[in-house]
């Protein structure tokens, strides 16, 4: 049961709008997950909810066994401090679909800023270990420069860049590259396979089919808020058994 | 053209113009920064607070204001203790402009502040930072070049407003030229007085478009 993250029996409603039913996932150390499915099926809301940026309505969240969120009719069943729950949600980096980047700090400060501020490194610490980073992403000449300056591929990278410095144990990509020009798309997915082939556990929410046949352990296919199917890409993607899995890659392939 | 005396009364009311201004606006921005973080915060009582504060201050008249402040309250200490307790005009400028200030720059700033994408609180969130830290280390700073032309607008606002201080028996700028002129009955110390106020108010205009500029220079 050594589970990286994991989500029990997961509701969660917007208002009226019901948008994951009864969601059941765990993974564990080293395994990349990708997750397909329709626009609105879920999956954005589903890596959300991991690391707090959306609270459960129903359900239970584990980070490494941890319990984080427990809740019952948009009502917590389980009091757990802030402190706690901020210690165990820098276990988790995300990369956001828009990057956000913060524009008023060069991509060297974007990649320094929280080790400074939550984990308390000093400035030079932290700026070997951006440098470290920014070499790693491909982008050692471009430490100086303000987001504005970068291409969308870049930004991203600089993003990634920024997640890992936390030393987070477990990445998630909410849609990395659809907000990309498509001859960019393909910088961002080496760094990701990089990451990958390195053993980071990954949880990458995606249209590029083609990243996951290539690099995932486990695809994932999401629909109108339940996890569908799962299983690896080969089954999942090639040899889909749900009608609505096999009519979804019908489409797309 | 202008006496000896003439010049250093005009001088006194244009000190006293920008000493009012000087004393209002930096407590304005400190305050109207709390206000405006309180509007936004998950408070549901500093909210109110906030929404309450800003209500009255932008809906009733500044010189209600200096009025209430320099005349209502001396006499509801006198109702209240007994006491004559007398408030110095100066002291109720002081007062009067920077709560009037606090409120018009808690909505420029509230405003500024919502302005940013909340993707930047959200990345901020993600990488551990605690609210405090997002606020005071992402978002505000971004929010900053924005909020620089309403600060502008509320100092030349504001230099323009003191002139409200001759009510409280204050010599402003403006008074001064009206005694002058009705005591000489020459008409030209009105010109004097405009080209003051330009001179103040385009020197602050300048001040900020040339620090709006040199702020956002990452865009």
């Amino acid at each position: 049961m050594n589970d990286m993250v994991r989500l029990v029996d997961v509701y969660k409603s917007f208002g009226d709008l019901e948008v994951l039913k009864g969601i059941n996932l765990s993974v564990k150390p080293g395994e990349v997950v990708c997750v397909l499915g329709a626009s609105g099926s879920g999956k954005s809301t589903m890596l959300r909810c991991l690391n707090h940026l959306e609270r459960i309505t129903s359900g239970e969240v584990y980070i490494e066994n941890n319990l984080i969120d427990k809740r019952k009719d948009d009502k917590d069943l389980v009091d757990i401090p802030p402190e706690r729950i901020q210690a165990l949600c820098i276990e988790l980096g995300m990369v956001f679909q828009g990057f956000n980047l913060f524009p008023h700090l060069t991509a060297i400060e974007n990649v320094m800023k929280a080790p400074i501020l939550v984990k308390k490194v000093s400035h030079e610490e932290a700026k070997s270990k951006a440098v470290e980073l920014l070499k790693m992403v491909g982008l050692e000449d471009k430490a100086d420069e303000y987001p504005s300056r970068l291409s969308g591929g870049q930004k991203q990278r600089v993003a990634i860049a920024r997640a890992l410095a936390m030393e987070p144990k477990i990445m998630l990509f909410d849609e990395p590259t659809s907000a990309l020009d498509p001859e960019l798309v393909g910088e961002v997915l080496e760094v990701m396979k990089k990451l990958a082939a390195a053993g980071m556990t990954m949880i990458v929410v995606t249209h590029e089919v083609g990243f996951a046949r290539e690099v995932s352990d486990r695809v994932i296919f999401m629909d109108a808020g339940v996890i569908c199917e799962e299983g690896t890409a080969q089954e999942v993607i090639l040899n889909p058994k749900e009608e609505r899995t096999k009519s979804f890659f019908n489409k797309i392939l | 053209m202008l006496s000896e005396a003439q010049i250093f009364a005009l001088l006194r009311g244009t000190g006293n113009t920008i000493l009012i201004t000087a004393v209002a606006i930096p407590i304005g921005i400190i305050f109207g920064m709390i206000l405006a973080l309180g509007r936004i915060s998950g408070n549901k009582i500093l909210q109110k607070l906030s929404w309450l504060y800003v209500w009255f201050f932008r809906g009733t008249p500044l010189l209600l204001q200096l009025f209430i402040i320099h005349f209502a309250i001396p006499l509801i200490a006198l109702d209240i203790t007994g006491n004559k307790m007398p408030i110095n005009a100066y002291m109720s400028c002081f007062i009067a402009f920077s709560l009037n200030s606090s409120a018009y720059l808690a909505e420029f700033f509230r405003a500024g502040i919502e302005s940013i994408d909340k993707g930047q609180m959200e990345a901020s969130k993600a990488l551990g930072m605690t609210y405090n830290q997002a606020m005071f280390h992402i978002i505000i700073p971004q929010s900053i070049k924005r909020l620089i032309p309403s600060v502008g607008n509320e100092i030349i606002t504001l230099i323009k407003d003191t002139s409200l201080a001759s009510t409280v028996a204050i010599f402003d700028l403006l008074r001064t030229t009206k005694t002058m002129s009705s005591s000489t009955g020459k008409w030209v110390y009105y010109i004097y007085a405009a080209a003051v106020y330009l001179v103040l108010t385009s020197v602050i205009q300048i001040a900020f478009d040339k620090t709006e500029k040199k702020v956002g220079i990452y865009e």
